[in-house]
Order: C-alpha cells, then structure tokens, then sequence
C-alpha cells in the first residue's frame, strides 16, 4: 500500500515538473495555446526556471505580447527579480526595446511606482510617461531620477519629471581644498580587481579606476561623494582609507601610492 | 625501412617554429625560440612580410606547421554580415539565415600564397551566433600530418596537409549560448585539441553536454564522457603530468580533469563564472584557469596530478591542490598566459594584470594604451608580451615585474582572433586579411 501511494506520489510530482517544464518553455517561445494548454492541465503560473523566471518573465524578456497579456490577465506576478542577475523582468524587456510588453506590464503590474522608475532608468521619456501614468512615485525617487536625468542630459526626461514635481538637487557640500587634497593617491583593494586613483583637477576632486573614465562625483559632506549614474557612493573612512558602495555591496581600498 | 620510419617520426614532430592549435604548443601561448617583430605598420606596410585576403567571418586562430598555414572561415551569401567590436552586454544574437560556405584554408608561410582551400560544407547555419563571434570560431588543430577543423553543429572535418578530406564527424547540435536565455545562441567556439592519436572535443551546450575523443586516422569515436554542464567557449589543454596526461576544461558547474587517453573524469573545482570563455593553462606543475563572469570572477593555481574534488572550503585560498586562488580577478574572453615568472591577465577593457605565478602576489595592474576592447588572448616570445585589441593594433609590452610599453603596431583591421608565432613572424588574422609581419619585412 504505502509503496503504491509512493508511486503515485512519484508520478504526480513528476508530472507537475513537466507541465511547469512545458509551461516554461511555451512562454518562452511564444506558443500561447500550449501555454493554455499547460495552465489547464495544473502548471503552476509562478513555476520558475533555476535563475529564478517565471512564465511571465521569460515571455515578457522574450517580447511575446499575447502570451504577456494572457498571463497577466491570468493574475501573474510582475514583481518577480531572477536569482542570478537579480534584476526585475522590466529591465531585459526594456534592454531588448519591447516597448509595448514594457507598458503593458508597467500598466498592469503590481509593482510600486518606485520600483519601475528605477527598472525604467532616465533615458526613454516614453517609457518614463508609463511609469508617471500609472502613479506618482515617492518624491524621493523623482528627485534622485531627476538628479540623474540632468546629470546624463536627458532633457525631455528631467523635464517630464520636473512638471510630477521633482525638486532641484541639492548642491554640492563646499569641502576645503585641503581635505580634498589629503584624499589623492592610488587606492587598491583586496576585493576587487582595480585600483581607484584619487586626484583634485581646478578644486574638483575625481576619481578614476582603473581602465575606466575619470568620474566627478559630488561631495555629500566633507568625506562622502556620490557619483549618481553608477549608483555608486565614495566614503574616505580616515586618512588612507576608502569604502566603495555599490549594488548594495561595500568594498574597502586602502591608499597605496600617495602623490 | 628503418630510415623511411625515422622520417616519418621528423615529419609528425612538432618543431620551434610550429604553432599546431589554439595559442600553439600546449596552449601556452609561449613561443619558445620565436623572435617576433617588435615594430611594424601594416597600414604603412612596414615590416609587413605579406598579407592575404580571407574571404568571410571568422574569429579562429592560425595554426602553423613547417611551410603551411592553416586557416578557417565561414563565408555568408549576404555580403553585409561583420562582426560587431567594442564593449558592449546584448546578448540578442546575430540571424542569417542565407547559404554559408565553411572552408579550411591553407597558405604558404613565405608569400601567404593560398595553397589549397576546401569547402567543408555548404548550407544555412543551424545555430545563431553572438554579434561578436563568427560560424567559424574554432582554431583548427594539426600534427603535421591531418588539419581537423570544428564548426560546430555543421560538424569536425578532417583533412590531410595537402587538402585531402579524411573524415568527416557529425557531432549534433552545438546550441551554446546564453544560459539565462537559449533562444540567444551564440554559437560554438571550443577548439578541438591533438592528444596522441586523438582529437579531443569539449562540447558544452544547452543539453547532454560532453566530451569526446576520435580517432584522428577515421574519426572514430574512442571515448565520450557526459558532462554536467550548459554552454562554455573555452579549448581544453592536454596538462602532462608525472605518470598521467590529463584534459583540462574550463566549465560553469566546475573546473574539471579527465585522463585523456580514457575521458575518466580526475578532478572537480568550483565555483566558477556562470559563463566561462577561457583556455586553461599550465607551467611549473600549475594549471591556471580563469572566468570573468559573474557571480565569482576566480583564478585558480592548481597543482597537476591532483584528484577528487578540489573544492576549497570555505575562507581557504589553497589547500593540498591549490597553490592558490582568488575569487575575483579572472579575465572573461582573453586567456591567461605564464611567461618566465609570471601569470599575465588581460581583462576585455585592456588591463593588463601581473601576478607572482607561484603565489598569486598581485605586481602590477595597468591598462594597456588607452584602453578599448579586447577579445584575443595575449601571446609571449622573447621576453616581450603581445596583446592585440580590436581597434586593430598589437600592444608589444616588456615581460617582468614592471610594466613597461615598447611599441603600439598598427594593423588596420579589427583583431579578435589570436595571433599565432612561427619563427621571426608574426602571423596576425585581422577582420579581412592574414598577415605575416617580421623585422625585415620589407
């Protein structure tokens, strides 16, 4: 008997694997009625593949409008990041320009307001439209959009953001050319494989790593510069010292070379 | 009898001026007695022995055996394909779908005269490919005796010297390509590599990935080990051990080890980048692997002999097997090279990285030229380093401690395959031409 109902077991988690498997890969290839059919026969409309996609996922970043419309009808999530890159669907069906997926989920998805300004990023004023349509995002948000728009000369952006009510960022803390001195030299790190070299150019203090541009961050207080394309947020620690931050890492450099 | 045995034995044995497989004798990218040309302006035909047309896209190496070189291209029907340079993430591959034509070339090494040229196969590609690669990414390999030549799905060719077709092997669908997406093919890269009377082939792709050995006299198939793995690019390297040859391959799921007369798998190491490109190399009983991928960007040191699984522990950079290793640093397309004391990585932005070979002590970091993008792997020979970009020139760069430019060569073409050394030349594919370049070029 118990091996019976083992057997059976057996077979009905091996048959919810592969209607989720034949789920998977019919939104993926865009096949909407083997994506009905898999639904009908009990696949999990949230089954994911090992990075973490669901149906909806892969046939959004695929760009099949009709299976993306069938299945937010159905009720699939929208809110949904991999595990690998982390990123939300939006951001590789905005990568791979299916515009008309992206306002389709952006429109009907649950995510916050917040969380699609930040996937839609300031450089696709329609797409910017889509967001500011659906609701109005923290204040926030908007400023720091809007502080990123402006830094990338985005102008049709910064404008489209200014009118919802984002606010002028603030100017830069004035730090002494002294302080500003002190932090120059070449900073190396044990966690990353670049160094970051730390100059003042005309009172401005930039910073390069290596094999990249010079950046310009702007100063937040005497010992914290952020540079807000990248996302990114320089702290001089103490003398000789200096913590990256990124992608909600922190990475310690210790001054090397002083000029 | 006796002396026609002795010649034959001469004939099938590799000499200094021979470059036979992917970054030459043992992948090592080291051209022991070679003496390159250190300036050179092919736009100016300056130090420019000759220079060949080869038709179609191709971003496979040139191999060299005594007088012949031997080369490979894929030749589409819509005249408008290219390559794509520079740095970029998309990953949405290239479609044509038009007739292609596959071709092993061979050339004479003193006039790049073509000497033969044969049409593998003829027919609409049967995978993608990445906006970078080409449908002849594979290095052919030689012993001097058979040129075999991979493309991927469309199969393994082999060829006498003199252009005969052997054998032909087909080895399935090659679909390598994004893990995170498979419809984004990118297309095969791997390049087959000589072992005794063998040609070994790492096939790693989106299901029932493998490894292969056949018989270089009918192709054969002698041994074939699955492998748990989804798509990589990188050549595997014969490493000679003490009592044992072994297969080295650079995969996703783990760095592994086969013997490589029987495909029984040796060793395992992990972690490892989700998309591996590079060809493992070895020196001073080490074998040096490297991926730039995310989520670890690793180098390994591992001692050759070892078994089992290697898998440090957690917080330990060597143990038994591992002289040592870092999770970050490893480079993503160009291959490492060990030069005299030293383990050279060049990441795809151009820098170039030096570190103590035996410890992994970090000597310098430093971008090369003004930086751009890099795809082939640098090469080595007398005492300098050479590190070709897409922009289309070679870095020429003094080996040792500390870093030191000796020369920016222009070649006019976008490179992306790596160059290859025999004797004083220095044979370089750019986009549309081979070209052989010395000293006394002119």
């Amino acid at each position: 008997m118990l091996r019976t109902l083992l057997l059976i077991f057996a077979s009905l988690t091996l048959f919810g694997a592969d209607v989720n498997e034949e789920l998977l890969a019919a939104a993926r290839r865009g096949d909407l009625a083997s994506v009905k059919t898999s639904i009908e026969k009990g696949a999990a409309i949230e089954t994911k593949t090992s990075y973490g996609q669901t149906p909806l996922y892969l046939a959004a970043m695929s760009g099949h409008q009709d299976v993306v419309d069938f299945l937010l009808a159905k009720g699939a999530s929208t809110n949904v990041h991999d595990t690998f890159y982390k990123a939300p669907m939006l951001v590789f069906v905005l990568q791979r320009k299916h515009y008309d997926v992206a306002k389709a989920l952006i429109a009907k998805g649950g995510s916050s307001p917040d969380d699609d300004l930040a996937a839609v990023g300031t450089r696709n004023a329609d797409m910017v439209q889509a967001v500011l349509d659906k609701g109005k995002p923290s204040q926030a948000s908007l400023d720091k959009a809007y502080e990123m728009a402006l830094e990338q000369k985005q102008d049709a952006v910064a404008e489209l953001l200014k009118k919802t009510g984002a606010q002028p960022p603030a100017p830069a803390v004035e730090v002494d050319a002294k302080v500003l001195e002190s932090y120059a030299g070449v900073y190396k790190s044990e966690q990353l494989p670049f160094d970051i070299k730390v100059f003042v150019k005309e009172g401005k203090l930039y910073l390069q790593p290596t094999g990249q541009p010079e950046l310009a961050p702007k100063a937040k207080s005497p010992t914290v510069f952020e540079y807000a394309p990248a996302r990114a947020e320089f702290e001089f620690n103490s003398a000789g010292s200096l913590t990256l931050k990124q992608g909600g890492g922190n990475y310690q450099f210790k001054k090397a070379v002083t000029p | 009898m006796k002396r026609i045995g002795v010649l034959l034995l001469a004939a099938a044995t590799a000499m200094a001026g021979d470059w036979p497989q992917f970054r030459g004798p043992s992948a090592s990218g080291v051209g022991d007695g070679a003496k390159p040309p250190v300036h050179w302006d092919a736009i100016k035909n300056t130090n420019v022995v000759w220079k060949t047309e080869i038709p179609g896209l191709s971003v496979s190496s040139p191999v060299v055996w005594g007088d012949r070189i031997f080369v490979t291209t894929a030749i589409s029907t819509d005249a408008k394909q290219s390559l794509r340079t520079g740095l970029f993430g998309d990953t949405d591959p290239v479609i044509d779908n038009s007739v292609h034509q596959w071709k092993v070339m061979a050339l004479d090494k003193k006039t790049g005269k073509i000497l033969w040229e044969q049409m593998a196969h003829e027919g609409t590609p049967k995978t993608k490919r990445h906006p970078k690669s080409s449908q002849a990414s594979a290095t052919p390999v030689t012993d001097g005796k058979v040129v075999v030549a991979y493309f991927g799905s469309e199969g393994l060719f082999a060829y006498s010297t003199d252009g005969k077709l052997l054998w032909r092997k087909d080895v399935g669908l090659q679909n390598a390509g994004w893990f995170f997406d498979p419809d984004s093919e990118w297309g095969a890269a791997s390049s087959p590599v000589i072992h005794k009377n063998t040609v070994i082939l790492q096939c790693d792709r989106q299901k029932d990935s493998f490894i292969a050995a056949y018989d270089l006299k009918d192709g054969k198939e002698l041994w074939r080990t699955a492998r748990a793995e989804i798509p990589a690019w990188g050549t595997p390297t014969i490493v000679h051990g003490k009592d044992r040859a072994e297969v080295v391959t650079n995969g996703t799921k783990a760095i592994r080890g086969y013997n490589a007369d029987t495909g029984k798998e040796l060793w395992t190491l992990g972690p490892n980048s989700e998309v591996t490109c590079t060809t493992p190399v070895s020196a001073n009983g080490l074998i040096f692997v490297t991926a730039g991928y995310p989520p670890v960007q690793p180098i390994y040191a591992i001692k050759v002999g070892s078994s089992g699984d290697l898998t440090l522990k957690d917080g330990k950079q060597s143990s038994d097997a591992i002289a040592w290793s870092t999770q970050r640093g490893g480079t993503y397309l160009p291959s490492p090279i060990v030069y005299g004391d030293h383990l050279y990585t060049v990441n795809n932005n151009g820098i170039l990285t030096a570190y103590e070979a035996k410890t992994g002590q970090r000597i310098y970091q430093q971008r090369v030229g003004e930086g751009g993008s890099f795809t082939a792997s640098p090469i080595a020979a007398a005492g300098k380093l050479y590190i070709a970009t897409e922009d289309g020139d070679v870095f020429v760069v003094k080996a040792g401690p500390q870093y030191e430019l000796i020369a920016k060569n222009p070649v006019g073409e976008a490179i992306l395959a790596t160059p290859a050394l025999a004797g004083d030349l220095l044979i370089v594919r750019g986009a549309k031409h081979l070209f052989a370049m010395a000293e006394s070029g002119n």
